[in-house]
């Protein structure tokens, strides 16, 4: 399945409240197992177009079609089960939540989601945290971790969906040097096994790896 | 993990996190149901208990001297004590009227640790269509007592345990003990679910014997003046009261005409529970605008906790949407958490409102000369649980109206 965007357009309103365009007529394809990079300053749209890669946003020109499904046109409903189904997440900030352990947190998705109940999930979910350096933490709650163990864990949540495409918003950002290997090795392994990923970093760890396709959103933007 | 236990882990866990909102929402609830539990008790039980009567016995007949709400309030509910005396001959006359089914004698000027002794007849006992637990009925002699169910408890007494009576009621400043007679317990009664539970019932002959002298010998020291006792001395040929059952309710308005005169007074205890049903009723409007803005209260309570907590987790909730948790899957946590909210409240109020009616019955009945079955969950008392759950879900509803509005995007940027 490719996701493929068609002459994406945004604008905000700035302090002042005039209109600011923020991606000015984007288009591309993401093919399965490829990794578009995203450059460009801070503030210069990359997460703007994630979020809308990812439903949580809609733009106010163009299309996104994930195969022959054109998200800019479904119901919010409709944008979240395909969310759930179809994107994987990396944050910047982990994004786990509080209250639960770390294996709640990993199983959120497919506990909460719907259609996404699979028998082994558990055991999968453990396996996975084992691979990460996880295991003994499985019932810990995320305050209880350091950060590199924050994101390995928001890792192992988008590594139990296998996800077709994954979104990785500055994923290895403040991480120690062995927390942002595990990240990118586990990126890696979801594009080997067929995953299409779109990835805004700064981190050199990701400079040796060849990308498919780079947009440059500097200059995007028009005021 | 099971998918719907974890939407109950998760609102669990949140509400865990506000542990002290939490609380005193529970509380607040609880607090709510236990005064509307307990008023709505007190108030069903004395409608049920003054109607009960007024059927039983639906003529009293006492002394000119006293208000009408005074007999009754006396004779049948055993509160407060009489102030006048009518003669024995008004009983036998009333007792061979053929419009009578039957009448009780009533003499009631002595008490036992705050319990009153009720000078009566077996025939008075039997009225109550109950069967003592322990012993035999039986006031034939001088020392004989029948012990109602809560005057037992209160007392302590036992079958065959003896005591003393005390001249004058509960309160009396110049109470004393009768040194004349001891009594013995010939029989405990099965609770009657009424005043006469807190009776301790002697012969209204052994009231007179103790009264013989008109006045007590072991006072002498204080004085005459120290005689002009509160309390009544029920010399031979006196009551204080006559209960009457007619055999027809059209017979009662003719023996009220005939036996009211200078000296006594037969009085209608209908028409006097219903005026006093009627202040009751008067009463219960200010109890139920009371229950009302407690709920009201109560409701504001919930609505903010659920507020509080759905703004404390903004971020956590966008992060959910963000993960392609629907929006109706995270209202149902919202959900979860007002319905345990209520709930608990719900039963901690019903618990607590049932242990406190059931500590606090002796004392009712002392009072207001009822017994309440503390375990009856009255209608006003289902209303208030109901208002309560359907109130907290409603907040849940108009709180998920903001978990629909909310902007992810901007949440999960913050």
């Amino acid at each position: 399945m490719k996701l493929v965007c068609k002459d994406i357009k945004k604008s905000f309103k700035d302090s002042n409240g005039i209109m600011k365009q923020v991606i000015g007529g984007i288009s591309f394809e993401l093919a399965p197992g490829n990794l578009i990079m995203l450059k460009g300053h801070s503030g210069s749209g990359k997460s703007t177009l994630m979020n809308i890669l990812s439903g949580l946003m809609l733009p106010e020109k163009g299309t996104v079609y994930a195969g022959e499904q054109c998200i800019t046109t479904l119901s919010e409903v409709k944008r979240d089960r395909f969310r759930l189904n179809n994107i994987g997440y990396v944050f910047q900030t982990f994004n786990l939540l509080s209250q639960l352990t770390i294996l709640e947190n990993v199983m959120l998705p497919s506990l909460l989601g719907t259609g996404l109940i699979r028998g082994h999930d558990e055991v999968k979910a453990r396996e996975i945290l084992d691979s990460l350096g996880l295991a003994e933490q499985t019932w810990k709650y995320p305050y209880q971790l350091s950060v590199g163990q924050r994101q390995r864990v928001a890792i192992a949540r988008v590594l139990l969906l296998e996800p077709p495409f994954i979104l990785a918003d500055e994923p290895t950002a403040s991480l120690d040097a062995d927390s942002a290997n595990v990240v990118r090795k586990a990126i890696l392994g979801l594009m080997d096994k067929g995953a299409g990923v779109i990835l805004a970093s700064h981190d050199q760890i990701f400079s040796d790896i060849t990308a498919d396709q780079t947009i440059n959103l500097e200059g995007a933007s028009h005021a | 993990m099971r998918k719907k236990l974890f939407l109950l882990t998760i609102a669990w866990r949140y509400m865990s996190r506000r542990r002290a909102a939490t609380i005193i929402t529970v509380a607040a609830i609880a607090v709510s149901l236990l005064f509307l539990s307990v008023v709505s008790a007190i108030n069903f039980s004395l409608k049920k208990n003054a109607a009960e009567r007024s059927v039983r016995y639906p003529l009293v007949i006492g002394p000119a001297e006293s208000s009408g709400i005074q007999i009754v309030m006396n004779s049948i509910f055993h509160i407060d004590k009489p102030s006048g005396l009518i003669p024995f001959a008004v009983f036998e006359k009333v007792l061979k009227d053929h419009r009578t089914l039957n009448a009780y004698p009533l003499a009631i000027a002595d008490s036992v640790e705050g319990t009153p002794i009720i000078g009566t007849n077996e025939e008075y006992i039997q009225s109550f269509h109950v069967q003592p637990v322990e012993g035999v009925v039986d006031l034939s002699h001088t020392e004989d007592a029948v012990l109602g169910s809560e005057a037992a408890i209160r007392t302590g007494f036992h079958i065959g345990d003896k005591f003393k009576g005390s001249h004058g009621m509960e309160g009396d400043e110049d109470a004393h003990e009768h040194a004349e007679v001891t009594y013995v317990v010939r029989a405990i009664l099965a609770p009657v679910g009424g005043p006469e539970d807190g009776g301790i019932y002697i012969s209204y002959k052994t009231v007179w014997a103790i009264h013989k002298d008109g006045d007590h010998d072991e006072h002498e020291e204080h004085g005459p003046e120290k005689h002009k006792h509160d309390h009544l001395e029920i010399t031979e040929g006196k009551l204080t009261s006559v209960l009457v059952k007619t055999r027809n309710p059209a017979f009662s308005g003719q023996i009220e005409r005939e036996y009211s005169d200078n000296s006594v007074q037969a009085v209608d205890s209908g028409r006097v529970v219903r005026k006093m049903a009627s202040y009751l009723n008067k009463a219960e409007i200010l109890i139920e605008l009371f229950n009302t803005v407690s709920l009201i209260v109560v409701t504001m309570m919930i609505f903010v906790t659920i507020i509080m907590s759905l703004n404390e987790r903004r971020h956590e909730l966008a992060l959910m949407r963000s993960l392609g948790i629907g929006r109706i899957k995270i209202s149902l946590i919202i959900m979860i958490e007002a319905l345990i909210l209520t709930l608990a409240g719900a039963f901690a109020g019903v618990i607590i409102s049932h242990i406190t009616l059931w500590f606090f019955n002796p004392y009712i009945h002392n009072l207001l000369g009822i017994s309440i079955n503390p375990f009856m969950i009255t209608g006003m008392e289902q209303n208030g649980i109901l208002i309560t759950l359907i109130a907290g879900q409603l907040l849940a509803w108009a709180s998920m109206l903001w978990v629909y509005r909310m902007n992810l995007v901007e949440e999960i940027a913050n």
